[in-house]
């Protein structure tokens, strides 16, 4: 039964209970749950050629076997088989795959397979986190059927839940899906807006940093609007026009609809939120996905912390100590054996026959605590912090590794003789973007004429040139993400004879990157 | 009584007759607040009543009280309404909760909003109620009414659009509302000036929530139906009658004059009881036949299906019984399935009116379903539990499971906690709903069943103990016995076969390997037997070390092959033993095989005789297979109880022989033996142990190493220090031993002293690892002589150490390899001369 159907055959409190209900459940019924769909995977999983090439003849039986068994994975220990699409090694047949980005170049995208069960988990969480979205309190819910979406398509994560959230109400999507794959980014958005001018929005999905870049350019899309303008869009503007006059301000999208639920996914969303906030009026509420880990994860209605899904995955957690650690057997905790205030990389076994077990996902949690009175719940909260530091994305669209940066240094033949990256953000706005700490060789600076715009530059064709999506922070976000610091010749070395070890390429840290900048100064 | 005032009374009687059903019912809230709406109903009416009638003279009173019942009834039905349709209370309505009491209470100080009404006697001789003209607080106080009347009316709207299921539930509703809201502003016209229209409203609404409430199957007719309810719908009856007609016929009574006018109580009280009588009867016979029919004959279709059923021994009667008993009673159900708990926890198929299904497994142990049921112990709706958190539990492959049920409904069959079963229903018509009554016809049929089943269960564990064997499993001598003679006397003339297995040697083994792991050897040979001989043949533990194999029908040759092959299983299994745990543990049986009619003709004679062959086996070598065949097999000879010192002479020529073969390979051992029973003798009478045990020491230290004789030589007389491979080999010879003494019939008592010899007191020794006290303490005393004798003289690879710095090892070992009270005696009397050193390389030999 669709959720449109069960709005009309139940009450809101049942249709609260049967989406939201998870979250009162003490960690005893949660663990419940979770050992219980785990033992199904690992009968699924085990039985696949692709567990048993990863099990190597070792036959787990429980969790606790496998959790010994099998060792901590990556994307790699999958690729030969899920990048050829060779669904008879898999644990169950997969009805849709779903593609990411993976580090650009040589290795382009990530598939994920997702069987019948994996979706429908997909479609029962997606559904709470609408209801959760559009909730003031405990059941206290309003469903609307004006969606402004800002989210991508198939095969992305996010296209899947707009195709799923479609089949299970008829939203109206603004812009139609259909129009995706067929128009720019700019004229979606334009035709998106025109629409919710038309007919209003009762739910805004996307990505923090699009849902960013589309609300400040809503208004002025708007205004250079021609031809014939309906007459409610007309009254809408011209109410949210008196009501910004009135309060000596610019036109904002708070003037001109009125959100029942805001959703935003992806990284950096906390860099976003307070002026998403300020633009809507309302706080977007988070929701915590990944192509191979699926729904995991969202906050409630208090947008303050996340729970993760019970059913989803099965969750373990990486101590932060061992989070730069490459090494396959790490030690991990299960959810009940977290501790508030401490920092993990989250890694999961996808249930329902999906692929991945014990993967790393490379993001981090902060447990925040257990329970919360407001949320009806006692289970442990989360807060998203950000990728691992090996991996540097920018508002969600890149994963820039040593590999890419290593790669697009090489390609572009300039004169780099050592470098490091870090991702900072704007002090201004707080947005992040990606600063390398480069260090030209000392023989080019007589040769070639290389500064801080020509370096940009020369990087910046290659990064498009390895990772589409690079290109796409300037084209839908507007934004310049590489920032280019130069340091003095010999800065590196300095720097490793007086602290005898060599800084990390990628995401050093701040203190590491004060030292390169003061001792180029004593140079 | 005054016109329209029996209006009144109606309203109250009916409403008192529902408080008094539902006050004392189980309630949930709903029922509650339906309750607490009666209780305003009763002020109400009650209030009305007695304003009318003047009672007691308080109008204002009794004009309040009916006020604040209209009113709070408002409130309370409002509340029914949220509650009703799972929504919540908005901000107006919490506004309106306040603002009413206050305004009843300024009412009731000052009669601002409405003052009571002034009683006006009539030229005509009846009373009439004259209220005063509209003020403005009339109106505000009708206008708030309207505001309720609104948002309640407004509430039904809204959720009769939303959903057509609500919308069916609250017609009842909606009715009740419009007829109550209607009543009371029908009132304000003056057409009706005088009318209680209210009241007759409220009786029409009290049934229209009544039916809402059993339309959502809230609460069963059953409720309303009982003697109590008979009681006071009769006494209500008598009450309006004698209130209305009691003064007319009185006055009529008194008209006709004496002597009827002085005796015109008596004959009113007369009449009354007999009407009573009528009405009561009239009342339960109507309310049964019109209402109760159906549940009346389930209850007796419910109490003969208890008296069947508890009549069945068997599970399966049981729930094919219940199956066959759901069908006939509820004509809605399609089929019926019943799974109950098997060995494995999880719940199969044990009946159903389907022929084919039964074994199947449908639930887990653990399954969602299966808690879910456990935890709420009630039916299980197959589209809410979907919907349900625990769902999410579920196995992809137990949805499927499920779905492929087709079951509408799932109810638990308990005990206690403990889920005995699980009832699959499915109906004819998946969109019908189960009625309450049905339910609980259900729940009910479910208990008794439940019951039902645990006393089968009883019964067949109890039949199942009375018939096998605790430790094995199989059957038991006595009822083996019964299947014996059964068996015969069902085809005397028939072929019969019977096979007695024996265990070899099984006291030793159990005295080396200890009663745990000889029972574990039990329990594996019971399980080669009942997986080899079938389940046509009939197996049996027939003594502690026997087990009994019925043949029906099997020749001799048939009965020898399969005794051939039991014996090759069991021979195995040392073979598994060696290779699980390194140490030798021989199992080997010797099978004595009879059949009638070629080697008995009857049951006696085809005990006896494969006895016998069993017998003849074990004489012969143990390890075989015997058949009993007239002449083949020799007497029984009587036993006699062994004599050591006798024994060891029978056998000495063999083991002087075979110490000389090792002092052929190993020069030292021989002396070394001697030397050692010599120290070992001593230590036990120091021990205070019986010539008999001595003597067994004796021959076990003159045996201990005779293992040695499967040590290469070059092992044994190596001058170097062993290589851990070698060490290894070595280490087999106290095995070695007990391999070469089982083949000395009853000489098995040396052996727990031989095989333990080299075991250490904290459990570092071998073969068996065994520590403390669990080493025989005749291998404790062999070691503390054989380490002394070994450390004191001389080797290929040493040269003897002195006694002092023999004894300082041993004292040094002591609780660590040696029993440390042994070594505290050996050395004492060492030192004191009472044991005399054998090897002289000492100084303290010379001194002490």
């Amino acid at each position: 039964m669709k959720l449109k159907e069960k709005l009309n055959r139940h009450s809101p409190n049942q249709i609260w209970d049967e989406y939201c209900g998870f979250l009162t459940l003490s960690l005893d019924q949660y663990l419940h749950i979770q050992n219980r769909l785990m033992q199904e995977q690992i009968q699924l999983w085990c039985a696949s050629a692709l567990g048993k090439r990863i099990l190597n003849g070792a036959q787990p039986k429980t969790v606790a076997e496998f959790r010994r068994v099998v060792p901590l994975t990556t994307y790699e220990d999958y690729a030969d088989i899920l990048l050829p699409r060779r669904s008879e090694l898999l644990p169950a047949p997969p009805v849709t795959w779903v593609e990411t980005t993976w580090e650009g170049g040589k290795r382009p995208i990530k598939a994920a397979p997702y069987t019948q069960g994996m979706i429908d988990t997909f479609r029962r969480n997606s559904i709470a986190v609408m209801l959760l979205a559009s909730a003031n309190g405990w059941g206290d819910f309003t469903i609307g059927d004006k969606v402004l979406s800002g989210l991508a398509p198939l095969p992305y994560l996010t296209g899947l839940m707009g195709l799923i959230l479609d089949q299970e109400f008829q939203f109206t999507s603004m812009p139609p899906r259909e129009t995706t794959t067929t128009m720019g980014f700019s004229e979606r958005s334009k035709l998106g807006f025109k629409m919710a001018l038309n007919k209003g929005i009762d739910y805004f999905f996307g990505m923090g940093s699009i849902s960013y870049f589309i609300s400040t350019q809503l208004t002025h899309i708007g205004g250079g609007s021609h031809g014939h303008i309906p007459l409610p869009t007309l009254l809408r503007y011209a109410r949210a026009q008196n009501r910004a006059r009135h309060e000596n301000r610019e036109l904002l999208p708070k003037d001109l609809f009125h959100l029942k639920g805001f959703v935003c996914a992806g990284t950096d969303n906390a860099r976003y939120k307070d002026d998403l906030e300020h633009l809507w009026g309302v706080r977007p509420m988070e929701l915590f996905a990944g192509t191979e880990a699926t729904l995991v994860g969202t906050e409630t209605w208090n947008r303050k912390d996340l729970y993760f899904f019970p059913d989803s995955c099965y969750y373990e957690f990486l101590p932060e100590e061992y989070i730069r650690s490459n090494d396959r057997h790490l030690p991990t905790i299960t959810i009940d054996q977290v501790e508030p205030g401490c920092q993990y990389e989250l890694v999961v076994t996808v249930f329902k026959g999906g692929a991945f077990a014990r993967y790393r996902t490379g993001d981090m949690y902060r447990c925040m605590g257990f329970g919360d009175k407001d949320d009806h719940s006692t289970l442990p909260r989360f807060r998203y912090t950000d990728r691992i530091p090996s991996v540097i994305d920018i508002a969600g669209f890149t994963r820039i590794t040593e590999n890419s940066i290593s790669e697009v240094i090489e390609l572009s033949h300039l004169p780099i003789a050592d470098w490091c990256a870090a991702k900072e953000f704007d002090s201004q706005t707080g947005h992040p973007y990606l600063r390398m700490y480069v260090e030209l060789s000392a023989s080019a600076l007589t040769t070639q004429a290389v500064n801080e715009e020509v370096l940009r530059k020369h990087l910046e064709i290659y990064f498009n040139y390895l990772d589409s999506d690079y290109d796409n922070l300037k084209k839908i976000l507007g934004m310049e993400p590489l920032q280019i610091t130069f340091l003095r010749s010999g800065t590196y070395a300095e720097y490793r004879r007086r602290f005898a070890n060599i800084p990390a390429r990628i995401n050093p840290s701040s203190e590491i990157r004060r030292a390169l900048l003061s001792i180029q100064e004593d140079l | 009584m005054q016109s329209f005032a029996f209006i009144s009374l109606a309203g109250l009687l009916i409403y008192t007759l529902l408080f008094s059903i539902f006050i004392s019912a189980k309630k949930n809230r709903l029922l509650r607040y339906f309750t607490l709406l009666l209780f305003c109903m009763i002020l109400w009416s009650g209030g009305s009543l007695f304003m009318r009638i003047q009672f007691l003279n308080a109008t204002a009173f009794w004009y309040h009280i009916s006020l604040i019942g209209i009113w709070a009834a408002c409130l309370v039905l409002d509340r029914f309404v949220i509650l009703f349709a799972d929504q919540r209370i908005t901000r107006v309505e919490q506004l309106v909760n306040i603002l009413v009491p206050i305004i009843l209470l300024g009412n009731c100080i000052t009669g601002w909003f409405l003052a009571p009404p002034k009683v006006v006697s009539l030229p005509d001789g009846t009373t009439s109620f004259v209220y005063g003209n509209f003020t403005i607080g009339t109106y505000l106080m009708y206008a708030l009414l309207a505001v309720i009347a609104i948002i309640i009316l407004t509430r039904l709207v809204q959720i009769a659009r939303s959903s057509r299921i609500a919308r069916s539930q609250l017609i009842p509703l909606t009715i009740g509302a419009v007829f109550i809201f209607g009543g009371n502003a029908l009132i304000l016209l003056p057409i009706f000036k005088g009318i209680p229209l209210d009241m007759a409203s409220g009786i029409v609404f009290a049934f229209c929530l009544l039916f809402a409430l059993y339309y959502k199957h809230l609460f069963s007719l059953t409720l309303a139906f009982s003697r109590r309810t008979y009681t006071l719908i009769t006494a209500a009856i008598l009450v309006f009658v004698v209130a209305q007609c009691g003064p007319a016929a009185t006055a009529y009574l008194e008209g006709l004059g004496e002597p009827i006018a002085s005796r015109a109580v008596v004959i009113i009280a007369l009449v009354v009881a007999g009407l009573s009588a009528l009405i009561y009867l009239f009342v339960s016979r109507l309310s049964e036949e019109l209402f109760l029919g159906e549940y009346n004959e389930r209850s007796s279709q419910l109490k003969q299906f208890s008296d069947t059923i508890s009549r069945y021994l068997n599970e399966k009667d049981v729930c094919t019984s219940y199956c066959k008993q759901v069908l006939e009673s509820l004509h809605t159900v399609d089929s019926v399935r019943i799974c109950t708990e098997n060995k494995n926890g999880s719940f199969e198929v044990s009946g159903s009116t389907g022929m084919l299904e039964t074994g199947t497994v449908l639930f887990g142990s653990d399954s969602a379903v299966a808690d879910w049921l456990r935890n709420h112990r009630d039916i299980l709706e197959i589209s809410d539990f979907s919907r349900s958190v625990e769902y999410r539990a579920m196995w992809e492959s137990e949805k499927l499971q499920l779905l492929s049920i087709g079951a509408d409904y799932l109810l638990p069959m308990l005990d206690g906690d403990t889920l005995l079963g699980i009832v699959a229903l499915k109906q004819k018509d998946p969109t019908r709903r189960l009625h309450s009554d049905e339910r609980d016809f259900l729940l009910s049929l479910s208990s008794v069943t439940s019951i039902a089943l645990k006393n089968s269960r009883l019964y067949e564990k109890a039949t199942h103990d009375a018939h096998t064997d605790d430790l094995t499993g199989l059957l038991n001598r006595k009822y083996f016995l019964e299947q014996l003679n059964n068996c015969f006397s069902n085809n005397p003339k028939g072929l019969l076969s019977l096979m007695i297995l024996s265990l070899d040697d099984f006291k030793l083994y159990n005295q080396l390997y200890g009663v745990r792991v000889g029972d574990e050897a039990l329990r594996r040979v019971a399980e080669i037997l009942r997986t080899t001989v079938g389940e046509q043949n009939c197996v049996a533990r027939y003594s502690g070390k026997e087990f009994a194999i019925l043949l029906p029908g099997q020749e001799t040759s048939t009965a020898r092959r399969l005794a051939e092959n039991l014996r090759r299983q069991i021979y195995d299994l040392n073979r598994e033993n060696n290779e699980q745990d390194g140490t030798l543990q021989i199992l080997t049986c010797s099978i004595g095989i009879c059949s009638i009619p070629f080697g008995a003709c009857n049951i006696k004679q085809l005990l006896d005789n494969t006895d016998l062959a069993v017998y003849q086996m074990k004489q012969r070598g143990k390890n075989g297979v015997m058949v009993y065949s007239v002449g083949s097999v020799s007497e029984k000879l009587p036993v006699t109880k062994p004599d050591h010192a006798r024994v060891y002479s029978n056998y000495a020529n063999t083991i002087y022989a075979l110490s000389a073969a090792i002092d052929a390979k190993d020069h030292y051992t021989f002396t070394h033996s001697k030397n050692v029973a010599y120290y070992a003798c001593e230590l036990a009478k120091l021990y205070g142990l019986n010539d008999d045990t001595i003597e067994i020491i004796r021959e076990s230290a003159l045996l201990h190493d005779i293992g040695k004789i499967g040590i290469p030589e070059a092992i044994l007389n190596k001058p170097d220090v062993l290589t851990s491979e070698e060490y290894e080999i070595m280490k087999r010879h106290p095995e070695n031993a007990v391999a070469i003494i089982r083949h000395l019939p009853s000489l098995d008592y040396v052996i727990p002293a031989v095989l333990g010899h080299h075991e250490r007191w904290d459990g570092k020794g071998y073969p068996r690892r065994l520590s403390g006290e669990d080493i025989p303490l005749n291998a404790r005393i062999l070691c503390v002589a054989d380490c002394f004798d070994a450390i004191t003289s001389n080797r290929c690879y040493k040269d003897g150490r002195p006694v002092e710095v023999a004894l300082s090892i041993l004292e040094n070992n002591a609780g660590t390899q040696f029993d440390p009270y042994l070594v505290q005696l050996f050395i004492h009397h060492v030192q004191d001369g009472s044991i005399i050193p054998q090897n002289r390389n000492d100084s303290v030999s010379a001194t002490v």
